[in-house]
């Protein structure tokens, strides 16, 4: 019996004794919701299409990189002048110049780069890499659940996390379909906009109607869904997330993007208990005119790092208690090819942005140099950490996940791997 | 009248459709040609009463014979059209039963026009990739050709990368026309149940290019058949030699393989070993290969593995030429002079298609086997693959690819030197396996009866998939036929699925099957994309995972929208019920649609709120709190507006952007998001946005559409 039937026939046995059921606690428990403690929150974004990553965080100390790309290679700070050059982090890596806005948070030791990151598998189908990425289980294709959905299940093993597992918006996807890395048994929230999550008729009583079809006496799965899901409108009304305008200054670019961030700082700033939440961007395949400090990687990077500085500028103080994590399925090839593009390489690159780091202005992972003979398979950057390392060191302190091995089957929790970001 | 049946594909089946489906029909003719001798002219509904339950059997059925006629219309169909109901009880329900096991006596003649408009149905892999050519192939050759891509070729390459998926609508829209239209409905619900079994992704890489073949050819001719046939078949299908890399996967380096040279006494004991099976006509016939032949002839007979092939292909005409001279060995040598790398490319064995047919497909996850077996019979399968690889082509063995050596499958000792039959013996094997028996009686029985089938059930549904040589009709015919269908806990018990939602909710509102994807993509958004899971296990068979905050939602939803008219072809002022009830209480109004779309069970509560919208169990506990709603809380905004009409359809703003769009966006993203979007749309593709947002309800049309949104309708 899985944990959510046994919510439902425990709500039926509550009404039989006499008791008030789960919806009717949980209209109470809304009711006071600016007096819920503030949780930690971990935001997922995934750049889907492989980002280029040695234009992200460009490796401008190390001379096989101007080598291998003599059009597409971001100049070094001492270089090139202003826009044009890659902005200094510590001496050797530097940031593509449009994610200036991340220079801020570099400063202010809130932006963790991690390099030569990823899959230890060597897929080059994006496919399988974002499969990979999102199952936790490299070259293992018959997982059926997403790592962070692991996470949310076995989270509620605990008596008080029963409770905490009933909040409806704990697990948010901004996109239409639930996305593959929170698939599984615990329930989750797919949505394009938290408009959307509205019973559709406008007007008239056809609402209040469909409603007591689901309130019965029947507590079945289907009448249980409907019960909860009314309460996740009710808890949603409560709560109005829309009622939080972007704080004074911040401006979230107009893309999907933007906007779906936007939506997430929404949702943290009404307390409905958002812990998990998820956000995908395309546009990162850049096979063809990829550009250099400027052109389509420039424009993405842009949307890209203008959208998280919103986010995180946004939050404020509650930063503290919110960890962003971004990835991309693999990286690019380090020489660039025949069409002012590069190709599918290996290892790639990732941000962690939180108020609450502890390698502070600090580019993490080791470094395992762009010289041919230094390459995977004679063309890509080389892999030096799992990205279950990362994954795993950010539930487990973020989040205080304790079942890595669930989590992570068949690789767990080795904590040696970590990097020390938090 | 006597005359010989022949069961005729509803698509053209291609002129090389594979031995087995030949077989099969084969077969099925051979079975019926005898029936007809054995009963002397006995039409089709008389010969099936001769197999009819015994009248004590009738008897013991828990089920009302209303609730007897509305069951088999959920399960053995995708729900019932106005006036279904009555047909069956008039038929007589064993009657009615018998013969949606027999779907090759059922004309279907609207159904097969109305499925003619579909131009791609049927078509190869091959035909659509020549048709509608992948994104990469497009840009691979701009880039042989000029080196760089301009702007215009960019938004050339955008449009050609949006029409190669543009076949794939028409598959799912096809599905979607077949459940809600065909007379072979039982026929369509094991289409459904074993695309599902044996489930593919669209979404991967040039799957898509196999589905059309895969349905037509592959999966529809053998659906009631013998699983060993419809298991071979598929086996032998590109969509799954594709999807599940066996295509790719040869024999490690180091490990024996059938030389060209070895493989003509290789096949010649294989066609006197294989005896009566003859799955393909691949591979026979093309003679030996010795060591001197040259490459170019290998190239031109077709002989030449697919790794080679490619990188020789790929060489300027003079070394073409110069290499196509050379024997095999030779060539091999010049590669590596002239393709840096060339020689080393990482080949070997693939184990991810061998897991799934054991885990997936046969025995089921606890079956007995181990890791040594799944890496056996991936070796046992090396050299399964498809003749032009990537570019489609049919089922090929590749005895050069083919790890030659001994092996030891599930305790059975295998020898050295076999060729493709030991793939066709290690299928043979999982077949007849007693825990394939259980493992798809299992789940045919969730399917048919319940999310938990009595032990007793599958026991029997499995002793007669072992008794008839994993016959499929049989096998159902045991479940459909059983008390434990017909029992009381059994009625209404499954959650249908977002498809079987869709199916029966345009069933029962007699609406005519859409030539649009539209109904396809409603099937899409409320969670369901047609061949759109990614995981090689297919859609969850049960209700829990069907049902959570998000999905209820949407179904609601998407209830609310068929009664708004909102859902392709969807008309209530058409409907027959509304007519009979156009001048009536409202009393008898709620009675009249509950025994329409509800076979006319449903409980009081429900009633009740379909009556007066008030609910005596909220009533009674004095529970008023929990239903007070925001009502003035309209939540919808002005940018929903815009997202809802500028998806339904394409304003001119719209278009005038898409080229300055499309040319400032990486052309291979812009194809894989428009591929994406055919699966997982991610642009303007929710449900709420599809729908938009529904005017007020009332009167007949507010009942009609909580009835669709009601519990019990998303029940089954």
């Amino acid at each position: 019996m899985n944990r959510r039937i046994f919510l439902k026939s425990g709500a039926l046995s509550l009404v039989t004794l006499g008791l008030s059921p789960s919806f009717l606690r949980r209209t109470a428990f809304a009711a006071n919701l600016p007096t819920l403690s503030r949780g930690k929150t971990l935001i997922v974004l995934f750049q889907r299409g492989a980002a280029d990553a040695l234009n992200v965080v460009v490796p401008f100390g190390d001379k096989a990189y101007y080598q291998a790309r003599p059009q597409l290679a971001i100049a070094a700070p001492t270089n090139g002048i202003g826009a044009a050059a890659a902005i200094d982090l510590d001496g050797y890596f530097g940031l593509h110049p449009a994610l200036s806005p991340f220079k801020p948070l570099w400063d202010r030791g809130m932006l963790a780069p991690i390099h030569a990151v990823g899959s230890p598998s060597s897929t080059r189908s994006h496919f399988d890499a974002q499969d990979y990425m999102e199952t936790g289980t490299p070259d293992r294709k018959g997982t059926t659940d997403g790592w962070l959905n692991r996470y949310l299940a076995t989270r509620g093993t605990c008596e008080q996390c029963i409770t905490n597992a009933d909040v409806p918006f704990r697990a948010v996807a901004m996109s239409a379909q639930t996305p593959r890395i929170l698939e599984g048994a615990s329930p989750t929230v797919s949505m394009n906009s938290i408009d959307e999550f509205s019973i559709r008729t406008n007007g008239g009583d056809a609402e209040k109607r469909i409603e007591a079809l689901y309130r019965t006496g029947s507590s079945d799965l289907v009448h249980g869904s409907g019960s909860e899901m009314f309460e996740a409108l009710k808890v949603l009304r409560a709560a109005n997330p829309q009622q939080y305008k972007a704080a004074a200054g911040v401006e979230y670019p107009r893309s999907a993007f933007g906007q779906h961030l936007l939506q997430i700082a929404q949702l943290i700033k009404s307390n409905v208990g958002l812990e998990v939440a998820f956000a995908d961007v395309g546009g990162w395949d850049t096979h063809v005119n990829q550009g250099g400090a400027q052109g389509q990687l420039a424009a993405r990077l842009g949307d890209f790092s203008q959208s998280i500085a919103a986010l995180v500028t946004d939050l404020g103080d509650r930063m503290d208690d919110v960890v962003i994590l971004t990835m991309s399925e693999f990286g690019r090839t380090v020489r660039q090819n025949g069409t002012g593009g590069t190709d599918h390489g290996h290892a790639g690159a990732m941000f962690v942005i939180a108020g609450s780091l502890k390698g502070k202005q600090k580019v993490h992972g080791r470094w395992p140099g762009l010289a041919p003979e230094q390459l995977n398979e004679g063309r890509d950057l080389a892999l030096t950490t799992d990205f279950r390392a990362v994954f795993g060191e950010v539930a487990s302190k973020h989040l205080g996940a304790r079942q890595l091995d669930r989590i992570f089957p068949g690789y767990g929790g080795r904590d040696n791997e970590w990097l020390g970001l938090l | 009248m006597r005359r010989p049946f022949r069961f005729v594909p509803a698509t053209p089946t291609r002129v090389n459709a594979s031995a087995a489906v030949r077989a099969m029909i084969g077969l099925a003719t051979a079975t019926l040609s005898l029936a007809a001798c054995v009963n002397h002219g006995m039409s089709s509904s008389e010969r099936s009463l001769s197999r009819l339950p015994s009248a004590a059997q009738v008897a013991s059925r828990e089920q009302t014979a209303d609730q007897q006629a509305h069951h088999v219309l959920n399960r053995l169909a995708f729900g019932a059209r106005p006036g279904d109901a009555a047909a069956v009880r008039a038929m007589g329900v064993d009657v009615w039963i018998a013969r949606q096991l027999e779907p090759e006596h059922i004309s279907d003649a609207p159904t097969d026009s109305f499925i003619g408009n579909f131009k791609t149905l049927g078509k190869s892999g091959e035909q659509l990739m020549a048709e509608y050519p992948p994104p990469g192939a497009a840009l691979a050759k701009l880039r042989a050709s000029s080196g760089m891509v301009t702007a215009a070729d960019s938004i050339k390459l955008a449009a050609q990368g949006r029409q190669s998926y543009a076949f794939l609508g028409e598959i799912a829209t096809s599905r979607v026309a077949r459940a809600v239209m065909s007379e072979r409905q039982l026929q369509e619900v094991m289409v459904d149940f074993w695309e599902n079994h044996f489930n593919v992704f669209a979404g991967k890489d040039r799957t898509r290019y196999f589905l059309q073949e895969y349905d037509a050819n592959t999966i529809r001719p053998q659906a009631m058949g013998k699983f060993r046939d419809l298991l071979g078949a598929v086996a032998k299908s590109p969509a799954m030699l594709y999807y599940l890399d066996n295509w790719q996967s040869v024999a490690d380096s180091g490990r024996p393989t059938l030389s060209p040279a070895r493989r003509l006494a290789a096949e010649r004991g294989a066609v006197a070993r294989r005896g009566a099976r003859t799955n393909t006509g691949q591979g026979a016939g093309r003679g030996a290969a010795a060591a001197n032949t040259t490459v170019g002839e290998l190239m031109d007979r077709g002989l030449l593995p697919a790794a080679q092939r490619t990188r020789i292909e790929q060489l300027p005409a003079e070394r073409l030429a110069e290499v196509r001279k050379l024997t095999l060995a030779q060539a091999q040598q010049r590669l590596a002079q002239l393709v840096p790398g060339g020689a080393n490319r990482r080949r070997g064995l693939n184990e991810n298609y061998a897991r799934e047919l054991m885990e997936l497909h046969t025995l089921g996850v606890d079956g007995g086997y181990t890791q040594h077996d799944v890496t056996e019979v991936a070796r046992a399968l090396t050299g399964w693959t498809i003749s032009r690889g990537a570019n489609g082509g049919d089922f090929m063995f590749r005895p050069e690819q083919h790890d030659a050596g001994a092996k030891t499958i599930l305790g059975k000792a295998f020898p050295a030197d076999r060729g493709e039959e030991e793939g066709d013996e290690v299928l043979d094997m999982l077949a007849q396996s007693p825990q394939t028996a259980l493992f798809i009686a299992t789940k045919l029985a969730r399917r048919f009866v319940s999310d938990t089938p009595s032990a007793a059930l599958v026991a029997r549904a499995t002793a007669t998939f072992r008794r008839t040589d994993g016959d499929i009709r049989e096998t159902l015919r045991t479940i459909v036929t059983s008390n434990e269908f017909f029992a009381s806990n059994a009625y209404r018990a499954k959650v249908k699925s977002p498809f079987e939602l869709v199916a029966s909710t345009l069933r029962a509102m007699g609406a005519t099957p859409d030539t649009t994807p539209r109904s396809a993509q409603l099937v899409s958004r409320l969670g369901q994309p047609i061949f759109g899971h990614q995981a090689p296990n297919g859609y969850p068979e049960t209700g829990d995972a069907w049902m959570n905050t998000g999905s209820i939602l949407n179904r609601i939803n998407f209830g609310l929208a068929a009664a708004s008219g909102r859902v392709p072809n969807v008309k209530i002022a058409d409907w027959p019920t509304t007519k009979q009830l156009a001048s009536v209480s409202r009393e008898q109004q709620v009675d009249g649609v509950i025994q329409e779309l509800f076979g006319g069970a449903v409980s009081n509560d429900t009633r009740q709120v379909l009556l007066t919208g008030t609910n005596p169990f909220l009533q009674s506990k004095s529970a008023a709190d929990a239903m007070k709603t925001d009502s003035s809380g309209d939540s919808m905004t002005a940018t929903m507006d815009i997202g809802a009409s500028s998806d339904n359809g394409s304003t001119d703003r719209k278009s005038a952007n898409a080229a300055a769009r499309a040319a400032r966006r990486p052309i291979e993203d812009q194809q894989k998001s428009a591929g994406r979007e055919s699966i997982k749309p991610t642009r303007a593709a929710t449900l709420t946005q599809t729908i938009g947002n529904l005017p007020p309800l009332f009167g007949f049309t507010q009942i009609v559409g909580l009835a669709l949104g009601a519990p019990e309708f998303q029940r089954r």
